[in-house]
């Protein structure tokens, strides 16, 4: 009894020492990223991961929303056609992608592709002590490794997003119009009737918030992971796993958020 | 000159434990001002936790560290900044940054530091480059070098904003013996040539021969011998003089040709 309480309580301790250890590092970082933008030699080191998280991960997204679309059109075809509401498919599906599976599942890709690169650099840099050469250089890490990366999650991963709806929104199109043969214009007016700008809106806010989540938790991996190749590699499935369930509790608790801040405004209740 | 000035490091009973492993217990050692100090010690001992402890990359859990005069080990990392930019490490595999060309490395610091363009950083790191030798490979990336051209351009890096003190982290290990013998060259150099202060962190005596001034021996976290190099070659305390000479002492072979179980002989001094 008396082990398994002493168990319990170091578990404890280690839980709260290391949620208190990630809250200085995105204090940090965040600080960093947000303070140091007024200054160009911090440009010289956004740019490049501009590049890497962003124009890198396109094929990814582009791929994931067309897949995404088609998906949803050949499910929901059938359903929609014996009830005869096959040129309505163009609402639901395109209602779908924008709002909720086109941010989720491009963060879920992001998570894997950019968040998995970013805990295995930094990894790599801490176990080959990149990490302290920079200190010893008096450069702060932060600055110069986490802050960048975290601003290029936070700000490409939203026109990622955009990417992925577009592709989800032409993939759904394709497969309903070309392949099942619903009328283009009935499948055009009902997606404007439905798709709101509000709901757009919607998804684009999930997705920054998922960006700054990948960004944050996948450089924390990788700044504090253990030694050797098993400690980069631990690092780099436990920052995967934490991004996908972050990325699943932040998708419900900003959709009950968002869906409040909708019925404060307009009085109507939109949760999905 | 006075007793401050004349050293430009000083540890003041400074104590470091992981776990608990104690690392330096109560050390005190004060480093020469343009001399160049070797820390001697077996592998795993702490002698690159000490030096770590110079620009704080590591912090003591009791005890000082002062440079020029000025305690430092409880400065911010903010702080630390003017201290860290006096001094240059040169890292056990080099550290050189993957991401960018053996030039860009060395032009890294300088742009850190100085207001330049990268072009005249660029002017400034291959004067580094030629110093040791590497401007055929300034284009290079580190995975494109070998071990001792990654320690070059990493020293190259180390002196790159003309640092007083340079710290040196097993500078010759995995090196073959005449590349070992370069960098010790180079070592010997940049410390006669430019005046450095030089701390050097090794466990091969042919290094230390090659490049001390004075010998200090670290173990089990205390500070055993401390002279010059002939000092050090005659000290009769059997700890120092089985690691000077090579030679393991008689309860250690033992362990490994008989497969006794090692234990120590009750009088192996600490002096």
């Amino acid at each position: 009894m008396l082990d398994a309480v002493g168990h319990l309580g170091r578990v404890t301790t280690r839980v709260v020492a290391n949620f208190g250890r990630f809250s200085r590092f995105a204090g940090g970082t965040m600080s960093w990223a947000f303070g140091g933008l007024g200054q160009w030699r911090n440009w010289r080191l956004i740019f490049p991961q501009f590049w890497e998280v962003g124009t890198r991960s396109l094929p990814v997204v582009l791929l994931t929303g067309t897949f995404v679309g088609m998906v949803i059109a050949v499910q929901t075809y059938a359903h929609f056609f014996s009830f005869g509401l096959a040129n309505q498919l163009g609402s639901i599906i395109n209602l779908s992608v924008v709002r909720e599976l086109g941010p989720v599942l491009a963060g879920a890709m992001l998570a894997g592709r950019v968040g998995g690169s970013l805990t295995a650099e930094l990894g790599t840099m801490r176990i080959t002590e990149q990490i302290e050469a920079l200190r010893s250089m008096g450069a702060d890490p932060l600055r110069v490794l986490a802050g960048p990366r975290f601003l290029a999650c936070l700000l490409m991963i939203p026109f990622l997003t955009v990417y992925t709806d577009l592709m989800g929104v032409f993939g759904g199109y394709f497969i309903c119009v070309d392949v099942y043969g619903v009328n283009s214009a009935d499948y055009w007016r009902y997606s404007a009737q439905i798709v709101e700008t509000w709901d757009i809106f919607v998804g684009l806010a999930k997705s920054f918030f998922f960006g700054g989540a990948i960004g944050l938790i996948s450089c924390y991996k990788g700044f504090y992971c253990g030694r050797g190749a098993s400690g980069v590699a631990r690092a780099c499935t436990e920052g995967f796993v934490l991004n996908f369930i972050t990325i699943l509790v932040l998708d419900f608790f900003l959709a009950v958020l968002l869906g409040a801040i909708y019925e404060s405004i307009w009085g109507v209740v939109t949760y999905i | 000159m006075d007793a401050n000035n004349h050293h430009i490091i000083e540890f003041r009973k400074v104590e470091k434990s992981f776990g608990s492993q104690k690392v330096l217990d109560r050390i005190d050692l004060a480093i020469e001002r343009g001399k160049t100090t070797v820390v001697i010690g077996r592998s795993g001992v702490g002698k690159s936790v000490l030096l770590k402890h110079i620009i704080v990359l590591l912090r003591p859990d009791a005890g000082q560290v002062l440079f020029d005069a000025q305690r430092i080990d409880q400065l911010s990392e903010r702080r630390l900044v003017g201290v860290r930019a006096r001094v240059g490490f040169l890292f056990q595999a080099g550290a050189l940054f993957d991401s960018m060309r053996a030039v860009d490395n060395v032009v890294f610091p300088l742009r850190e530091h100085l207001r330049l363009s990268y072009k005249q950083a660029r002017e400034l790191a291959m004067e580094k480059l030629a110093l040791v030798g590497m401007t055929a490979h300034a284009e290079k990336w580190p995975s494109q070098l070998s071990g001792g051209e990654r320690k070059r351009v990493a020293l190259a890096r180390a002196i790159a904003l003309d640092p007083e003190v340079v710290l040196y982290d097993e500078p010759t290990t995995g090196l073959d013996p005449p590349r070992a013998h370069i960098i010790c060259e180079l070592i010997a150099k940049l410390q006669q040539a430019l005046g450095i202060t030089s701390v050097v962190v090794t466990h091969d005596m042919t290094t230390a021969r090659k490049v001390a001034n004075r010998i200090v021996m670290l173990h089990e976290g205390r500070l055993i011998a401390d002279g010059s190099p002939d000092q050090i070659a005659t000290v009769s305390d059997p700890v120092v003089a089985s690691f000077v000479r090579g030679l393991p002492q008689e309860h250690e072979l033992a362990a490994v040709t008989v497969g006794r179980p090692e234990s120590k002989p009750v009088n192996e001094a600490q002096t």
